[in-house]
């Protein structure tokens, strides 16, 4: 209970800064308010003159008719000019207020979170997660400030208004009406509660049939080859019973609301016309009251049922501040301030080094050194921990136990930003981003020249197929990187690389979906980039690793193995076992 | 206008789909009138109370008329309900008859007409389109009765209450309409705008989330910050743009309707100089009918803005209802096939004009025999294994299964005999039993755990169990475990031919060895087809064919083709790097 009440407060306080424009609506709202109580006055004075109007002709008396109705009915007409002016106006300024100084600081605050979190933390969430959280929480946060003002503010000071008003005018009706319309509210809201609960069946069931259909599109090949066309239509039709089940429900409780509403105020309506009717039968009132009270009536039902949804709507509003507070309050990465020395000679030590991502632990003790200019190979088969040691290296993530030493240098006592200046790293998930070619490989480097972009693609093998793309190095690539193969998305990563120019280099290498002209010149682009560096290689490929200086064997975690390849082979243990199942003549014939 | 003739078109096929609701319909339309008169009787006995209780005196006149209003409101209100009982019922019942129409009608075409119409267009009409129309729909059978009736009534009223004041509503009423369909129109291109810009910035957030370590490697967080901020800053003056315009009906429509209002009562002012028969009663019954013809003229503009969308999304229905379906199959009792595979002259192009993506293929696989079909990305071994499970057909040229043309074969006849894994093939959102099963009856635990046993993921069944359930898109499980599911998938039941498309790519050697081993023992005496781009998959197979830019330029034994093919000695190094 303690934390809604804070999250309310929080969502108050971050309102504050624009809490002025909140200030101006407010002013704006009262004078809507004000037209709406006034304008019902006029009209129902306008309605007696006419009714006055009519008995003097009946009697023959003289009645001057234009100069009583006319200023009655510029005040009208003045008052509704008014409302509808404010009504925008409020309306344009709430707009600029919420959209632009209180969502988008939003949804920067939340941006500048993310470069602060941890690639651990960020490894556990879905991007689909983090991208609702800042498009739709944060719009939901913003329709509450939109539900401040138009459903506490307007709707409450309305209904006051009204009824001190009502009962002003004539008390009598007054509480005729005061009984009888909040039961249309009640109604309504009843109703609303119902449907909602089949609303949450048809939201997910529809997601049910959505997903039934995109999947048995996108299988499409998988659903022919084994002629389960049947099936698949069968199971699609069992979901569209059920969504159609739960939508005719959800939709007659909802239609429902609109009749009921509109019944609950007729009956106010009669009872109006029943009591107002005797009372200006006996001259208790006169015709202007009761016009009045009739207009106000339909005032007062508008409101009432927007702020009964308004209270439902604040309970989403409170789920979503809690996913983006709950995001804002995420335990941001310690950074130290210090900076690695810049000169580095590129020696890497591991020294007793453990980690584990969850509760199994995954290394327990990992020793080894890398010298200065060593091509070091990782391998091992899938799940043994070969990027485990890339994530520490680039502190990604940190180690639970031990050191990680660059030039005698523990990495843990240097800012993050320094340590990774020293390195380079090819990813074998290639990651392109949508802009051009140049842009994309001058990622790695700011500041530099279209002549350095150059000479690193030809570097890289890649100058040649950037020149025969239609604008060259200005191509943009799109978002998937559609208009490039696996393998050229793979040469700009290494010429990327080439560009930033790092003592250190880490390269993953890349599967499959390489065609054999384009791994070769990988192959050569990657040779090329070791030169003069200390290199990490996590190998897929044993062939690519026989002139490392150092292979690490890796399995569960923990090296198995260390040594040259041919010292390896020699030793006939897990990597010549590997290194067997690669190549040699399995099945026997 | 033609094309709505045909029955198999929505409009066209409209009057079939509704028929077997019209006692329903019926009964729907008759609600809706009563519903709509009463709304329009309460004003009438409204301006009656004023006119003949107030004014005339008579107090056992309002009490009746209250009672009648009460009624009214009661009978009003009940046949709403029941209306609406009704509409939701027939709508929602046609809008799931339409939708399971089309997915069947989807499942039903050839696969080369699917592909050209592309996944995500299917997968808009199949779901959005239907929602468009089954939408339009329920606003038409709410509408067809009620509006007219509202709008044709109430002016009828108006005119018999003061035609000068009726004037009025014809004035006003249009303009209000207008406008509503003006602003409405802009509105959905704004709409769409600002939907474009929020996708920007998504896809720029999920890009930078995607590659979290490269952008934290080269250090570059600011720069994604930056590009973050400016997305949001253009996705928020596009949302204001959008908010901003559609705010604008509310207060326009309100004023226009108020100034009709005071227009009434002005103008009924006039008239009463001249006429003694109107009365104050009657001027504010006038005002009544003014709010219940303004909101039914509303809604029709409402929905003429909206038929531009609708006719979209009516003509992408049609395409899939009218698109041609592949006839039954006829020859599924006909006996399984031994196993040879037989081409000649084999040519495959994807569309006229487009080059051939196979060309002149020849080969005679015995059945029983292993091949292997080695090449890189682009080679054709994808499109071979189309050709050879009847998802496409040759060309040019033959395909023969135990000497007989495939030509004259059903493509589910085809596939119920040469199973296949697919370079991706789906795994559903389902149970690991059911997907392993596939839609496929009669099959024991015993039959998938032993499939599941040879495509190497036994252990995960038994840790997990078969009742397991498969997130959508496989996202619960790793890309080599999708692939063994795959795997085991294709070992249920007995195929005389097996195709694997690079089946073996996620998995690491060990695996892929033990996987070797457990297939060879498993499909002895069944025909094996292994596609792939690695020379360690290919070099076990009795023979191997390689392919390159669509055509055999390499046959043999992994022996004759190092020394005879020099594209497959080309590959073998590049993978091993010359060792052995």
């Amino acid at each position: 209970m303690k934390r809604e009440k804070n999250i309310v407060f929080r969502l108050l306080r971050d309102m504050k800064p624009i809490s002025g424009w909140l200030v101006l609506v407010t002013v704006m709202a009262l004078v809507i308010i004000a037209c709406n109580v006034v304008s019902p006055l006029l009209s129902g004075e306008a309605t007696d003159i006419l009714d006055r109007f009519w008995h003097a002709n009946a009697e023959g008396e003289p009645f001057d008719i234009v100069c009583e109705l006319t200023p009655v009915l510029l005040w009208l007409l003045a008052c509704y000019l008014v409302y509808s002016f404010f009504t925008w106006l409020k309306m344009y300024t709430l707009n600029q207020a919420v959209s632009r100084y209180f969502t988008c600081t939003m949804r920067i605050r939340l941006s500048d979170k993310i470069s602060r979190l941890s690639v651990g933390y960020l490894d556990g969430v879905k991007p689909g997660e983090v991208l609702s959280c800042m498009t739709r929480d944060v719009s939901n946060m913003g329709n509450s400030v939109h539900g401040v003002v138009d459903i506490v503010l307007m709707c409450a000071l309305q209904i006051v208004l009204v009824t001190v008003m009502m009962f002003l005018i004539s008390w009598q009706l007054a509480l005729a009406v005061v009984l009888t319309v909040p039961l249309s509210v009640f109604l309504s809201a009843l109703l609303a509660h119902k449907g909602e609960k089949y609303y949450d069946k048809v939201t997910a069931s529809w997601a049910k049939s959505y997903s039934c259909i995109e999947e048995s599109y996108t299988g499409y090949a998988t659903v022919k080859s084994y002629n389960m066309e049947a099936a698949v239509c069968d199971r699609y039709a069992a979901v569209t019973g059920e969504l159609f089940e739960s939508s005719r429900r959800a939709g007659f409780l909802t239609g429902c609301v609109q009749p009921v509403i509109g019944f609950c105020n007729n009956v106010v309506f009669a009872v109006i016309c029943l009591v107002g009717g005797t009372l200006a039968f006996r001259n208790v009132i006169d015709l202007a009251a009761f016009v009045s009270i009739l207009l106000y009536a339909r005032q007062l039902s508008t409101p009432l049922s927007s702020l009964a949804n308004g209270i439902a709507q604040m309970q989403q509003v409170k789920s979503s501040c809690k996913r983006v507070y709950g995001m804002l309050d995420e335990k941001e990465m310690e950074e130290k301030e210090e900076a690695l020395p810049s000169a580095s000679e590129g020696e890497v030590r591991f020294e007793h080094v453990a980690f584990s991502y969850n509760d199994s632990p995954l290394i327990t003790d990992l020793s080894f050194t890398a010298k200065p200019g060593q091509k070091i190979a990782i391998v091992g088969p899938t799940g043994a921990g070969k990027t485990t040691i890339v994530n520490l290296l680039m502190r990604f993530y940190e180690p639970q136990k031990g050191r990680i030493l660059l030039d005698g240098e523990d990495i843990s006592r240097y800012s993050r930003e320094s340590l990774r200046d020293k390195f380079a790293m090819v990813l074998q998930d290639t990651w392109l981003f949508s802009g051009t070619i140049a842009e994309n490989v001058a990622y790695g480097k700011e500041g530099v020249t279209r002549e350095e972009i150059e000479r690193a693609c030809r570097t890289a093998h890649c100058d040649e197929f950037i020149r025969k793309m239609p604008d060259g190095y200005d191509t943009v690539i799109d978002e998937n990187a559609g208009n490039l193969s696996g393998g050229q998305k793979q040469l700009l990563t290494i010429a990327r690389a080439f560009l930033s120019d790092r003592p250190l280099l880490i390269l993953d290498e890349a599967t499959s979906n390489v065609d054999t002209r384009t791994e070769l010149l990988i192959q050569s682009a990657m040779d090329e980039l070791m030169k003069g560096r200390t290199g990490f290689v996590i190998a897929h490929r044993l062939s690519t690793i026989e002139n490392a200086d150092m292979i690490l064997v890796i399995d569960h975690g923990d090296i198995v193995e260390v040594g040259r390849h041919r010292e390896l082979l020699d030793r006939e243990g897990f990597y010549a076992r590997m290194y067997r199942s690669q190549y040699a003549n399995v099945t026997p014939r | 206008m033609k094309k709505h003739k045909d029955k198999r078109t929505v409009l066209g096929g409209l009057g079939v789909r509704l028929r077997p609701y019209r006692g329903k319909i019926a009964l729907m339309a008759l609600s809706f009138l009563v519903s709509t008169l009463c709304d329009l009787a309460l004003p009438t006995v409204m301006s009656e109370i004023i006119s003949r209780g107030v004014n005339g005196q008579d107090m056992n006149f309002i009490a009746a008329a209250s009672g009648v209003m009460l009624g009214v409101c009661v009978l009003g209100v009940g046949s709403m309900v029941a209306a609406t009982y009704l509409l939701t019922f027939v709508v929602n019942r046609i809008h799931a008859e339409l939708s399971r129409e089309v997915f069947a009608r989807v499942h039903g075409m050839d696969y080369a007409l699917f592909q050209s119409m592309g996944t995500g267009a299917l997968i808009t009409r199949s779901a959005s389109d239907i929602e468009v129309i089954g939408m339009t729909l329920q606003m038409t059978l709410s509408s067809f009765i009620s509006i007219p009736v509202m709008i044709v009534g109430g002016t009828a009223l108006a005119l018999w209450k003061d035609p000068y004041l009726a004037l009025i509503l014809f004035a006003f009423v249009p303009a209000i309409g207008a406008v509503v369909f003006f602003v409405s129109k802009k509105l959905r291109g704004l709409w769409k705008r600002s939907n474009e810009y929020i996708d920007r910035q998504n896809s720029l957030v999920r890009s930078r989330l995607i590659g979290i370590r490269v952008v934290r490697a080269f250090n570059r967080e600011k720069t994604e910050e930056e590009k973050t901020a400016e997305a949001t800053r253009e996705m928020a003056d596009n949302i204001i743009r959008a908010n901003v315009r559609s705010g604008l009906i509310s207060p326009v429509a309100s004023l226009l309707l108020n100034l009709a209002i005071v227009a009434v009562i002005a103008v009924g002012a006039v008239r009463m100089t001249q006429s003694q028969l109107l009365t104050a009663g009657d001027v504010l019954a006038v005002i009544q009918y003014l709010l219940l013809i303004a909101s039914g003229v509303v809604s029709v503009f409402w929905f003429l803005s909206m038929i531009p969308r609708l006719r979209v999304s009516v003509n992408r229905v049609d395409e899939i209802m009218t698109a041609p379906q592949i006839p039954p199959a006829e020859d599924l009792g006909k006996p399984p096939f031994r196993g040879e595979v037989r081409c000649e002259h084999l040519s495959f192009a994807y569309g006229e004009g487009a080059g051939e993506a196979l060309s002149d293929l020849n080969f005679c696989v015995r059945a029983g025999e292993k091949v292997a079909f080695i090449g890189g990305t682009g080679a054709g071994k994808s499109t071979l294994v189309r050709l050879l499970i009847g998802l496409a057909r040759p060309t040019r040229g033959e395909l023969y299964f135990d000497g007989e043309d495939s030509a004259r074969m059903s493509g589910q006849r085809i596939r119920s005999n040469v199973g296949c894994v697919l370079q991706r093939d789906m795994i559903f959102s389902d149970t690991l039993r059911g997907n392993v099963t596939a839609g496929r009856e009669g099959i024991s635990d015993e039959e998938v755990l032993s499939a599941l046993k040879d495509a190497q993921i036994l252990d995960f069944a038994q840790k997990n169990g078969l009742d397991y359930e498969i997130a959508q898109g496989g996202v619960n499980l790793s890309g080599g475990q999708k692939q063994r599911i795959a795997i085991a998938r294709s070992l249920i039941g007995r195929s005389p031919v097996h195709i694997f498309d690079d089946s073996f790519s996620a998995l690491d050697f060990l695996t892929e060895a033990n996987m070797r081993r457990a297939l060879s023992e498993r499909l002895k005496g069944e025909t094996q087809f292994v596609m792939t781009q690695r020379v360690s998959s290919a070099m076990s197979c009795d023979r191997i064919f390689v392919l390159d830019g669509g055509k055999i330029v390499g046959e043999g034994t992994h022996e004759e083709l190092l020394r005879s093919c020099n594209i497959y000695r080309e590959i073998y190094v590049s993978q091993t790097g010359g060792a052995l």
